[in-house]
Order: structure tokens, then C-alpha cells, then sequence
């Protein structure tokens, strides 16, 4: 993985990034959003503390899927009316990168779509719907209204400008899980699996009290 | 690795609040995935989701039920240790009868959350079920699939939470209802849980009450079962199979005896002949001879049969001649047969030299006036055939009993389903 150092723009502290590609980070010693454009970084607010949570998982928890290694570089905590739940920005070794899951302990792992979504309307969803996407069908099953309750870590895009967000959850008979994103005028389609926590073969994992 | 770890190395467990209505100090071990925890003095649900501690509901006291795992206690599940940190009783309504069923919310903080069910003793093992099932018919009734089984539809009802304890990582409420439908492939449930724009999915497996003892090292008995369970494996099955097995390889056996036997001594018909007795007018009928017949080997014994369509036909005294040596031996009656119409005797012979021989028939002296007309047949009987059906007969008892108590557990299991059959 490539490490590129940089200064952050606020207190000039050394800010380096575990994911070459990453967009947004957090300067660990003022806590002064980053984003990244080209050479230059440039500040966009303040990390607010993230609430308490119990996910086993922390930056730096590496895992497994399909075979191929992942590390944990960033995080974004969402908030919506009956809890909240993680999405972590895991990076693989070959330079790609996808999300964990984390929903009050259900694990699912998946990975952007570029130019797949369908063009809809949010207005136009409905549960029951039907979409096809990569000869699967999916149904959709759940449409959330989310907000964000923080981030730490590099992400693949800025958090800034963005209030309130509405996901669209869709599901195959198995495992198998899509995400239509309409946080931006465009529908950004995320497909992935659901999986159980052994199967992720995590390292790195916060400890538990009496556990 | 670059970056500083932003979370301590090790989550501290919640420290216990202070019920905001009686004061009671209240538990918590879900870490903070909890959102509703109970306290157990006045059974107010507390929304620990925010520092306000607000109460959202309280159960009735009378409500009150005694869990059989008590909170914080843990059983280990394919080598995972669950932790009892929530109790639910749930309660369905069907022709003015409550039922209700318990619900304990187990917790692994790396594994997540797990549920074991109890109703009348059966236990279910449930996990909330990625992915949506397809739906499906089964024989004309509805049906669920998902991971390769079809799944059965049981039963359709509303159930409404009487009674919580412990903690949740979801918002409860006192009187929650839901709409359910259980769909069962033994020993495996999928339930689908639908609540106010909310569909959820879960799949459980029943698990003995002696496994849940022992997963949570209980010493005593678990509560006992009742009748059969939806989802309960049927122990018939396999017995079934290995009954019939055990009956189809006896079975060979008996052949293979019976076969021996047939070897050793199979039947064989030695004359088969149609004589007619015409004596003249106001005479008496002269005895009668068969023709001869030969008996290579020596033999245990012979079975004359003597058979007429003639009721009227004279009576008869049968006997064996010995052509080579002229010896005459009378043959005893073994067997009559019905008189309506026409009748037939069985002789039986002594032990026979080999020889030629032929059948000697005299009509009984008062009734040798009239005619009559008699079918003659002289045969070895095959042995031990008789005997070795019967016990096949007995052989056949097992498997048929276990098969009809095998058809009797699966009436009983749909019995308290939709569609049951009485009321």
C-alpha cells in the first residue's frame, strides 16, 4: 500500500494516507476534515466525536473477503430513526475498495457500481419493487432516511454538503444485497453480500469488557 | 499502518442507570447497541438511547413471567458464547385461545444477536435470515425457498409482546403487535415478521431442550415437552427406513429358507386323472383303479385328493396298491370338504417304497348303486411353506406400526396449523 505524507493545511502535522486514492481524511492531531484536491488539501471543517459504539471493529481491523485481504482505513457513522450503523471504507491490497457494514452486528461487504444505477426517482420507490442488476433479481425491501452522526478516516469522497440522505435497500433470496445511494442527484448503485462475522477473518478487532 | 486506532483497545460494559421512575438500578450488557432496556423492579421501558432516559411504556405487574435463562447467564452455540440479555413473552389469539410463546434475545458482541424460542417445551435456535425468501406453492398451498429447501406454510396470525425483560437493541414497546407466518421445512422455520412498514425475515432450528441445558450448563430437566412442534424434526423417519430395511433383508433370509426347503422337498404331482363310476342298472358299482403311477425314491407320505362336482356321487374308500407288490394299504381321511355342491376328501398315505402304485376307489356299499364321476390327484406337498409365510406375516408387523405412528406425528404436527383438520 502506498503511503503519501502530506501537511495538514491547519496545524501542519504530517497527514498520510493508507489509501492512495482517498479523498477525505481526518489530520489525527486537530481533527480538521481534509479533502484532497490533486496536490493541494484543503480544510473543510471539524470532525465532530463520534457517539459510542459497540462495533468490534476500529481503522486498522484487517479481514478477508473473497480470498483477498482488506484493511479498515476509514469509517462513516450514519444515524436514521431506529438506530444508527456503520459503513466501513475498507482498501484491498491490489489499490480497489469497497464498505463493511456494520449493522448492529450483521456484516455485509460490497462495492460500488459505476454507471449501473437505474435511472429512478426516489419519489418512485416502492418495497416490493423488482430491479435486475448483473442477472440477479433484486427486491427492494427497506427505504432509509439517514443522516450522518460522524466519520473518521479516509473516505473515497467528501462528506461535505451533504445533510440528509435517503438508501434504498434491495435483497436477492440469499445473501446477496444491493444499495441505491441518492445522496447526489445521480443514484449510485452498491452491491454486495451479507456475511457472517467468522467469514471475514478479522484481525485487529476492539476487545470487549468480561468478553 | 498509519493513522492513530481511534477507539480504546477495550469497550468498558455500560454502567448501570437508574430507573428514571423508581430509582432501581438497572443492568445493562448489550454495550451500546441497547435502545430499550426494562427494569426489573416496576417494569418500565426505558429508552437508553438518549441521556433523558425516557420511559416509554410500563408492563402490568400481573404480567409478570419468570424466565427458565436468567438474564446475563450465557450457553455456548457451535462454539460461540450468547449471552441471555433480553426476555420477551409473545402471544397470538386463535378462536378466543391466547397463546404464548417466550423469546430470549441472545448477544455475542463480535457474533451479534441470536434468539432462542420456547413453546410448550420445543425450543427454536433463530437467526435473522439475510435476503428475502422467494415465494413459492406447495401442493397448492403457499410456500417459502430459500437456501436450495422449500419451505411449507404453517400458520398466518397476529402477536402482540405481553410481556419483556432485559435489554434490546430496537425500540419495544408494551403491546407491540406484529403480523406473522411460519413456514416449516423440519427441522427448520423461516418466520416473516411484518410490522408498520417493516418486513423481517428469520430463520430458526429446533433444538432439543436437553441441548439448551446443556449449551447453558443447567443441571435439572428442561421444562418438559408437549404434543409435536411445528418445525420437530420426526424421530419416525429414519426408524421408519431402518424397520423396513430390517424387513426386506429378514425377508431375504426367509426365501433363501424358503427356497431350501422347496429344494429339499418340493411338491410334485404324481396323477391327475377324471374317473367315472356307471354302474348297470340296480347293480352295485365294482371298485375302480386309477392308472399307475411311478415313485422313483422313497417318500414320507402322499396326499390323495379325491373331488367331486357331484353332491349326489357315492361315498368313497380310497386305497393305495402297490402294483410290484400287490400290497394294499387303506388310505385315512385327513380332510372333507363342503357337501354344496359336490364335495371333496383328502387321503393321506403311510411312508411309500419306490415302486409303481395306483389308487384303489370303492364306493361305499349302500350308496354303489348310483353313478358318480371323481377328479383323482396324487401329489408331494411342498414343506415348511405354510409356516414361513406366516412369520414373514409377523416380520411385516414393525414396519407397518412405525409407518402408521410416522403418518400420526405429521397429522399431530399440522394439527394446530391453518390447516389443521378438527377444530
Amino acid at each position: 500500500m502506498t503511503e503519501r505524507a502530506a501537511q495538514c493545511p491547519s496545524c501542519g502535522a504530517p497527514v498520510r494516507f493508507a489509501w492512495s486514492s482517498a479523498v477525505q481524511t481526518a489530520c489525527p492531531y486537530c481533527h480538521s476534515i481534509l479533502v484532497r484536491h490533486d496536490v493541494d488539501i484543503e480544510r473543510v471543517g471539524e470532525v465532530a466525536d463520534l457517539p459510542p459504539d459497540a462495533s468490534p471493529i476500529q481503522i486498522g481491523t484487517e479481514g478477508q473477503f473473497d480470498s483477498k485481504n482488506f484493511l479498515v482505513v476509514g469509517r462513516i457513522r450514519y444515524v436514521w430513526a431506529q438506530g444508527n450503523w456503520n459503513e466501513w471504507h475498507i482498501a484491498f491490497s491490489d489499490g480497489t475498495n469497497g464498505w463493511l457494514a456494520d449493522a448492529q452486528l450483521t456484516y455485509a461487504v460490497s462495492f460500488l457500481l459505476p454507471n449501473m444505477a437505474p435511472a429512478v426517482s426516489p419519489d418512485a420507490l416502492q418495497a416490493g419493487q423488482v430491479f435486475n442488476f448483473q442477472n440477479e433479481k433484486y427486491v427492494l425491501t427497506t427505504i432509509t432516511r439517514a443522516s450522518y452522526a460522524g466519520f473518521e478516516g479516509e473516505l473515497p469522497f467528501t462528506t461535505a454538503g451533504h445533510e440528509e440522505m435517503l438508501f434504498a435497500d434491495l435483497r436477492t433470496t440469499d445473501a446477496q444485497f444491493a444499495t441505491l445511494d441518492f445522496s447526489d442527484a445521480q443514484p449510485v448503485l452498491y452491491v454486495g453480500r451479507e456475511l457472517p462475522y467468522d467469514e471475514l477473518k478479522l484481525k485487529n478487532v476492539r476487545l470487549f469488557e468480561g468478553w | 499502518m498509519s493513522g492513530p486506532v481511534a477507539e480504546p483497545p477495550v469497550v468498558k460494559g455500560a454502567k448501570p442507570i437508574a430507573c428514571p421512575n423508581c430509582g432501581g438500578s438497572v443492568e445493562l450488557r448489550g454495550f451500546a447497541h441497547t435502545r430499550t432496556a426494562v427494569c426489573i423492579q416496576c417494569l418500565s421501558l426505558i429508552d437508553t438511547s438518549s441521556p433523558e432516559l425516557q420511559i416509554l411504556s410500563r408492563f402490568d405487574e400481573k404480567m409478570r413471567v419468570r424466565p427458565v435463562l436468567a438474564l446475563g447467564t450465557r450457553g455456548k452455540f457451535g462454539g460461540i458464547a450468547f449471552e441471555v440479555i433480553g426476555f420477551q413473552v409473545r402471544t397470538t389469539w386463535s378462536d378466543g385461545l391466547a397463546y404464548s410463546w417466550h423469546e430470549y434475545l441472545l448477544f455475542n458482541p463480535y457474533e451479534g444477536f441470536r434468539y432462542l424460542t420456547l413453546y410448550n417445551g420445543h425450543w427454536n435456535f433463530v437467526r435473522a435470515l439475510p435476503g428475502v425468501p422467494a415465494p413459492a406453492s406447495y401442493s397448492g398451498r403457499k410456500a417459502a425457498i430459500t437456501g436450495g429447501l422449500t419451505y411449507r406454510h404453517y400458520q398466518h396470525g397476529e402477536a402482540t409482546t405481553t410481556f419483556v425483560m432485559g435489554e434490546f437493541p430496537w425500540a419495544v414497546q408494551a403491546g407491540e403487535q406484529v403480523e406473522f407466518d411460519d413456514f416449516i421445512a423440519p427441522p427448520h422455520v423461516l418466520s416473516r415478521e411484518a410490522s408498520a412498514g417493516e418486513i423481517n425475515w428469520s430463520a430458526g432450528e429446533y433444538i432439543a431442550g436437553a441441548d439448551v441445558w446443556k449449551a447453558f450448563g443447567l443441571s435439572g430437566e428442561p421444562p418438559r415437552a408437549d404434543g409435536v412442534s411445528p418445525n420437530q424434526p420426526s424421530p419416525y423417519p429414519q426408524k421408519v427406513r431402518q424397520l423396513w430395511s430390517d424387513f426386506f433383508k429378514l425377508s431375504l433370509v426367509w426365501l433363501g429358507v424358503l427356497l431350501l426347503f422347496h429344494f429339499i422337498s418340493t411338491g410334485k404331482q404324481f396323477l391327475s386323472e377324471t374317473l367315472a363310476m356307471t354302474p348297470e342298472a340296480g347293480t352295485a358299482a365294482p371298485a375302480a383303479f386309477t392308472g399307475s403311477f411311478d415313485l422313483k425314491e422313497p417318500e414320507s407320505g402322499l396326499t390323495v385328493e379325491v373331488k367331486t362336482s357331484d353332491s349326489d356321487a357315492p361315498a368313497l374308500q380310497a386305497s393305495l396298491v402297490n402294483r410290484s407288490s400287490s400290497n394294499t394299504e387303506r388310505l385315512a381321511l385327513v380332510d372333507q370338504g363342503p357337501k354344496s355342491s359336490g364335495w371333496r376328501d383328502l387321503y393321506r398315505s403311510g411312508e411309500l417304497r419306490p415302486g409303481t402304485y395306483a389308487v384303489r376307489l370303492e364306493p361305499e356299499p349302500q350308496e354303489a348303486k348310483r353313478a358318480g364321476s371323481y377328479e383323482i390327484k396324487v401329489r408331494r406337498e411342498a414343506k415348511g411353506a405354510g409356516w414361513v409365510w406366516f412369520a414373514l406375516f409377523f416380520l411385516l408387523i414393525p414396519p407397518v406400526l412405525a409407518s402408521r405412528r410416522a403418518s400420526s406425528f405429521e397429522t399431530q404436527r399440522w394439527s394446530e396449523s391453518d390447516y389443521g383438520g378438527g377444530a
